[in-house]
């Protein structure tokens, strides 16, 4: 039993002083295990879901299709007039709300995961970043049904395929990583206090309202000059556009908003780790 | 083997504690903030702060077992948490050595809609093992649990024992250097208790346990020292693990009983072995040593020939023994509103621990009850060994020449 060479853990106050890079050396070799408890929690969460409910993919589909519905229908009987697309409508709005929802789940995602498990945490010793993991692959496993209601509206409008369509999941990707970056961000305070989880429930939609998902981009005023530093809109309306064939290159903006949405990951990793002890200790239990 | 080998070292261990929720936040975020800016917080107390845990140090070798000991709120369990990680020290060090394991909630993980053999794989993830360790250890657990029939019906259908078996049976495949127990024992089937223990024995073969309980004949079967706290001191530390256990025992604040009586009866004087009992503290007594107990009553005159009635409660307030007379026709005769006896039981046989004596009377044939007084004194049995049972019978062992 000697012989063999046993790992010592060391606890000392402020963790702080560990420095930005052994955390992110520490995040690192925990990766395999936390992939491996993630998939295990991811697999709980989807079976017991889905052996519970009845309709089950269709609770995915569900808020994309109501808000495309009540825009289309909005639309048609010329209440609002959102202008000329160059798509036809219901195709403009089905992406658009889809698109917003994919943002909408990676934002909440991070902060539901973590509280699901709240009574782990203050109990036992796992990788903290497992929780994120499986909040991740939840999303990407509700990517399914929305990609398949996307794949039905290019079929059904006859949508020529061109290359700009293999930049689409691209942008799918960035879109959710952005709003995962964000909530992964609000985690460590949204995890304190409950205003956080509150506010992000206000601060959506209206946030949709802002960015061109149900209405084209204008080329002029102020609402322009808003699209115009909302990152969102952009990212929004590329990944549109290459679904559709009307855009056949990566934007620098987007370059840009990769590297930018990349380091949040980074920050907000390193911060909920850091944090992660901290929120325990104010947990109880 | 190497025995010598120190696994767990704790040194000079100290943790704040916030009791005002709404403080506890706000400090938390602060906490937050500097953690992730780098600035290094200090160690004094802020405002609503107390430590939960002082200054504790201690160390173990593999074969050994530490009991923490304390009523709640000690701060077993913040040290707890250290130890297994959870959340920081604010002062002090703590050297961990190898794998480790912690039993403090079974069955982490279950998901209720889920069959007892995923929840399983759920709750060995979460512990750690690897789907393929699961996969090996399968049967093994499935037959631990005893519970091989509803394996595969799901887990909210369990009684909670049988969620205790299942989590129980997972955690059994553990095999850690360091193992951390809180007080996961307490549920469950006696037989099934055992066969745990079992376990923990084979484990502690090759590992330093980190035990908390409540239960000192836990406590005492497997505990090689013992840490007893008390608002987050070390109160006691030692070898001595019944001096440790008598230490909580005394500890205990009294509870006095419901002072039913009426205007029929009531106890002018009690002595115990000669002496007043104070009502408020336990008086220790050894055990095999007789108890004497003097008492004089007031009872209405018009109950001549009232019945006596004692018995004997433990701290869980189970009534574990009872005085009967040996002879049926002997009764008490009352004096001018006046009884005064002696009671003497020889050897008392009770196993560690406290006790409280209720006094009463009952009136002849009817079976009224003229006085119930309940805890009117406390004992605390002094005894080297704790074991399981309330009683160890005093008896004479020998061994015959012949077949009998």
């Amino acid at each position: 039993m000697s012989s063999k060479n046993l790992k010592i853990t060391t606890y000392l106050p402020n963790s702080s002083k560990t420095s930005f890079f052994s955390s992110l050396v520490a995040i690192f070799k925990d990766i395999k295990p936390a992939h491996e408890l993630a998939i295990r929690l991811f697999k709980r969460d989807i079976t017991s879901q889905y052996r519970e409910s009845f309709l089950g993919f269709f609770w995915v589909l569900i808020p994309p299709l109501l808000t495309s519905g009540l825009w289309i229908f909005l639309n048609n009987n010329s209440i609002i007039n959102v202008g000329a697309t160059d798509i036809p409508y219901p195709l403009f709005v089905i992406i658009g709300t889809i698109l917003w929802q994919i943002f909408a789940e990676g934002i909440n995602q991070p902060l539901v995961s973590v509280r699901a498990n709240k009574g782990m945490l203050t109990k036992i010793n796992f990788p903290r970043e497992a929780l994120l993991l499986s909040g991740f692959y939840s999303i990407l496993f509700n990517l399914g049904p929305k990609m398949f209601v996307l794949a039905i509206a290019f079929y059904f409008y006859k949508i020529e395929p061109a290359l700009s369509l293999l930049y689409f999941p691209l942008g799918v990707l960035m879109i959710s990583l952005s709003g995962f970056a964000i909530g992964l961000l609000l985690t460590p305070i949204g995890l304190l206090i409950n205003d956080v989880s509150r506010g992000i429930g206000i601060i959506l939609p209206f946030a949709m309202y802002l960015t061109p998902v149900i209405y084209p981009e204008p080329t002029n005023g102020n609402v322009a000059l808003l699209m115009h530093y909302n990152p969102l809109a952009t990212l929004v309306t590329s990944t549109r556009d290459w679904f559709s064939g009307h855009l056949t290159y990566i934007p620098n903006e987007l370059t840009f908003i990769a590297g930018l949405t990349f380091l949040l990951l980074i920050i907000g990793i390193l911060a909920y780790r850091i944090s992660m002890p901290i929120i325990t200790e104010r947990f109880g239990g | 083997m190497n025995n010598d080998e120190v696994l767990v070292n704790v040194e000079g261990l100290s943790k704040k504690f916030c009791l005002d929720f709404k403080k506890s936040l706000w400090y938390g975020l602060k906490d937050i903030s500097s953690a992730v800016l780098g600035i290094q917080s200090k160690a004094e107390l802020r405002k609503s702060e107390f430590w939960a845990v002082k200054d504790i140090s201690f160390t173990l070798k593999r074969g050994e077992c530490i009991g923490l000991i304390g009523h709640n709120g000690a701060g077993k369990s913040t040290l707890l948490k250290m130890l297994n990680g959870l959340i920081p020290p604010d002062e002090g060090k703590i050297e961990m050595k190898g794998r480790v394991n912690a039993l403090i909630e079974l069955g982490a993980g279950f998901n209720p809609i889920l069959t007892g053999r995923e929840n399983i794989y759920n709750n060995g993830s979460v512990l750690g093992f690897s789907k393929k360790e699961i996969d090996e250890k399968l049967d093994a657990i499935i037959e631990f649990s005893e519970i091989a029939d509803f394996i595969d019906s799901p887990v909210q259908n369990y009684s909670s024992g049988m969620k205790v078996r299942l989590g129980f049976a997972v955690a059994a495949q553990m095999e850690p250097d360091i193992l951390i127990i809180d007080e996961v024992l307490a549920v469950g089937d006696i037989g099934f208790v055992l066969k745990c223990f079992n376990r923990i024995d084979a484990i502690l073969q090759n590992s330093a346990i980190i035990f908390v309980s409540h239960s000192m004949p836990q406590v005492a079967r497997i505990c090689s020292e013992i840490l007893l706290m008390d608002k987050g001191k070390a109160k006691y530390q030692g070898n001595n693990v019944s001096e440790g256990i008598d230490q909580y025992y005394s500890q205990f604040k009294i509870v006095n009983g419901n002072l039913s009586d009426s205007k029929k009866a009531s106890v002018s004087k009690l002595l115990i072995n000669g002496q007043e009992p104070d009502p408020n503290a336990y008086l220790p007594i050894d055990r095999l040593s007789d108890l004497v107990l003097d008492i004089e009553f007031n009872v209405a005159e018009d109950y001549s020939t009232p019945e006596l009635y004692i018995a004997f409660l433990n701290k869980d307030m189970t009534n574990v023994a009872e005085f009967i007379r040996d002879d049926a026709t002997q009764s008490l005769i009352n004096k001018q509103g006046k009884i005064s006896i002696r009671l003497t039981i020889p050897k008392i046989q009770f196993s560690k621990g406290l006790y409280s004596i209720t006094i009463g009377l009952l009136a002849h044939r009817s079976g009224e009850i003229l006085l119930r007084q309940q805890s009117i004194a406390h004992l605390q049995v002094i005894a080297e060994h704790n074991l399981w049972a309330p009683f160890q019978l005093h008896g004479q062992l020998e061994q015959l020449e012949g077949l009998i």
